[in-house]
């Protein structure tokens, strides 16, 4: 134990997010700069936004940088288990895939695609908050700060292997989201929405450390590979393991809306300023379901099979039938999608009760197409919506296609990726979740989700509807159109586009994505 | 071995804690509520009774750290119940000081002296004295004592009970070994091998930490500010 604990080279393995963090020192003292004189207050938001658009831009450049790194240190460790003149043998995926370790934070192909997608989320949500300021009148240049800091937490908690930095990780995602939902002062959903998130997301975080202190108890550590070791190798089943692991789960449950954990999301979805909505459906789903598969497929797979199986498809199902159901007759589009994704948090837990080394892919792509989809329509809604609304309803799309084309089609496709259909990223994501679930065995609930996604459809079909078949009624209010923000226009583009791209041609990002296996069954 | 000072003494232990929890329950009754100077005497009582039972039947050189254990264990119970029923915010922010006083004792009892401390200096130093500053501070400001008035307090009751069974029937069916090798060695220098642990062992979520300090200061400005 004599030797520096971190050196420098270590150090630069988790280069994303320090220079996240560095992004926001320097947003800080910019900020201070711009206010010196009350007359630059739009050059002050401008600033802001720029600074955090290019930290993010270079996070990405970095995360691509460290994957090359990781396929440099794959080839070295193929070299040297495939000596040339060696006998074939056959290694298994997890033998071959590199990996940076220093105990509590991991950096794999796994950790590495979270954080190229957290960046990418992170670039659109900046995209769309530039314009969602001017619009709403509000200079709050602060937010890009708090953006950068809950997007280096995503990170962090993709690398968490480890139930304290697992906890400090899902903390920092969650307490500048808290601040963000109440940004505009002057609005009272965003007030009762900001409240809401906090008090019961403080109740998650205390189910998740206090299920991690019984763990603690019961095995001594709190890695992950520590808890599946002893729970290989102790004798008598440990209770207090599974009543500790239990509540950390509720704890993630909690973060992640699984259905009896749900009852904060309508109202929070719905209350926050649309932009921070589409960042918690497209990037907090993200990183806290990439903490739920380190800890599903890292810990849980040498343990009572059918507890935790059982367990995790109970929510799984439970999610997708309340979430379709409530979304059914929702007028508000931010609630119905709000519900749409208790839904598909319920879809994705299919993948996760499965826990084959290959879900993780799986879950990665299903999520990819979900934040797409989400951030694309919520872009589209803070588009639609009349000035201090920040909502659109079902009766004021109608007839949308004629007034609106290219955004009602933009819409309409987001909806049916959402749905699932083929051609868009959403089907290939449910195709892949689900046959991962039918080859565990859980046939049962394939079928019952397969079913949800047919009662779903209604729903989305419903505003594709009032868009293109239904005329208006008479009196109903009517949207007024303003000119699309550049950054909105782009952001549209690159959602759709994504979305039918790598629909029709998924072979690339599937092929990325089977790199990031995880241990599990 | 069944003595009649043992059987004494049993039975003494056995009728203390009937009625320590009885009372205490009562207490926590709203119904009740004019009987709370006779129900608490009738539990301090009952404990005192339930304590000197313990110690008489436990062996002569751990009596003094029984006697500790349950001492604090009245303080964490005490204080909870109190915390949860006292009617005056402010008892009952003084109550939660008090149950976070009987933690500290535990920590001590089991030769976890920095950990003691810092759940003193840091709970009942920080976190609890600003609470009480930010009561008396509403008071002020809304002009009207605060009181703490729970409608949901019957299903918080049976959810807290139901926790509770299940906790205590995992504890009485589990076998706690130590699973870590606990030499001499960290039993006398526990500040420094916590301080190894911070350093070495969780060095990165150490460091990680600072970003949510960082984090909880602007979110708080950000929070106050005027535009």
């Amino acid at each position: 134990m004599s030797q520096p604990v971190i050196t420098l080279q270590q150090i630069s393995y988790l280069g994303p997010v320090l220079v996240i963090v560095l992004t926001v020192l320097v947003l800080l003292m910019t900020d201070v700069i711009c206010r010196l004189r009350p007359s630059r207050q739009g050059l002050s938001l401008l600033t802001g936004f720029g600074v955090a658009l290019g930290g993010s831009i270079v996070a990405l450049v970095y995360s691509i940088f460290l994957w090359h790194r990781l396929t440099v240190l794959k080839v070295g460790k193929l070299a040297e288990l495939f000596p040339v003149n060696g006998p074939p043998r056959s290694v298994s995926a997890m033998e071959t895939s590199p990996v940076w370790s220093s105990g509590t934070l991991v950096v794999d192909y796994f950790a590495v695609f979270v954080c190229l997608l957290v960046c990418g989320v992170l670039i659109l949500v900046c995209f769309n908050f530039k314009p969602y300021l001017r619009i709403n009148k509000l200079h709050r240049s602060e937010l890009f700060p708090l953006l950068l800091l809950s997007a280096s937490g995503m990170m962090l908690l993709s690398m968490s292997r480890d139930l304290l930095s697992t906890f400090i990780s899902i903390e920092i995602v969650s307490l500048p989201l808290y601040v963000l939902c109440g940004l505009n002062e002057r609005s009272r959903a965003n007030q009762e929405s900001s409240l809401k998130y906090f008090l019961l997301g403080a109740f998650g975080s205390g189910f998740f450390i206090y299920g991690a202190s019984l763990v603690y108890g019961a095995v001594g550590h709190m890695n992950y590979a520590a808890i599946a070791y002893f729970a290989k190798h102790s004798l008598e089943s440990s209770s207090i393991l599974m009543i500790g692991l239990a509540l950390v789960g509720a704890g993630l449950a909690f973060k992640l809306a699984l259905v009896p954990f749900h009852a904060w999301v309508p109202d929070v979805y719905q209350g926050a300023p649309t932009p921070v909505t589409a960042f918690m459906a497209a990037g907090v789903k993200l990183a806290v379901f990439a903490a739920a598969l380190r800890l599903v497929l890292e810990a849980f797979p040498l343990m009572d099979l059918s507890f935790w199986r059982g367990s995790i498809s109970l929510l799984a199902a439970l999610s997708m039938v309340v979430g379709n159901l409530l979304a059914l007759h929702q007028m508000s589009a931010k609630r119905l999608l709000a519900y749409s994704a208790i839904a598909h948090t319920g879809y994705i837990a299919v993948g996760l009760a499965s826990g084959l080394s290959t879900s993780a892919t799986s879950i990665l792509i299903y999520l990819v197409g979900y934040a797409l989809a989400g951030l694309g329509a919520f872009t589209l809604i803070s588009y639609l919506a009349p000035d201090g609304q920040d909502d659109i309803y079902l009766d004021e799309m109608h007839e949308l296609s004629k007034r609106a084309p290219v955004s009602a089609l933009a819409f309409a496709i987001l909806m049916l990726s959402m749905a699932g259909f083929p051609l868009t990223l959403g089907f290939v994501g449910k195709l892949m979740v689900f046959s991962d679930a039918w080859r565990a065995g859980l046939y049962g609930l394939v079928i019952f989700a397969v079913l949800n996604s047919v009662i779903s459809v209604y729903y989305y079909l419903r505003f594709i509807l009032a868009m293109y078949m239904q005329p208006k009624a008479p009196g109903a209010a009517e949207l007024v159109l303003k000119r699309m923000p550049g950054t909105y226009i782009l952001t549209g583009i690159i959602t759709v586009v994504l979305t039918l791209l790598l629909g029709v041609i998924p072979h690339m990002l599937i092929a990325w994505a089977q790199s990031c296996q995880l241990a599990g069954l | 071995m069944a003595t009649p000072v043992v059987i004494f003494f049993s039975y003494l232990l056995v009728a203390g804690l009937l009625v320590g929890v009885s009372s205490l329950i009562l207490l926590a009754i709203a119904r009740f509520r004019p009987y709370r100077r006779f129900l608490a005497t009738l539990a301090v009582l009952g404990f005192v009774a339930f304590v000197w039972g313990m110690c008489a039947l436990t062996q002569p050189g751990y009596r003094l750290l029984v006697c500790y254990f349950w001492l604090f264990t009245a303080a964490v119970v005490g204080g909870g119940v109190g915390c949860v029923t006292m009617r005056n915010v402010f008892h009952a922010a003084l109550m939660l000081i008090l149950s976070l006083l009987g933690v500290a004792g535990y920590f001590i009892l089991v030769n976890a002296e920095f950990l003691a401390m810092v759940q003193v200096i840091i709970y009942i130093g920080g976190i609890m004295v600003l609470f009480l500053f930010g009561i008396m501070v509403s008071q002020n400001i809304i002009g009207t004592q605060l009181k703490q008035n729970t409608p949901q307090s019957p299903w918080a009751a049976i959810c807290a009970g139901v926790l509770f069974m299940v906790m205590f029937f995992t504890g009485l069916f589990m076998t706690l070994k130590p699973t870590l090798t606990v030499t001499p060695d960290v039993l006398g220098n526990n500040t420094g091998s916590v301080g190894w642990s911070l350093m070495a062992t969780y060095a990165l979520p150490f460091e990680v930490a600072s970003v949510l300090l960082l984090m909880a200061m602007l979110g708080a400005i950000i929070l106050v500010r005027k535009d």
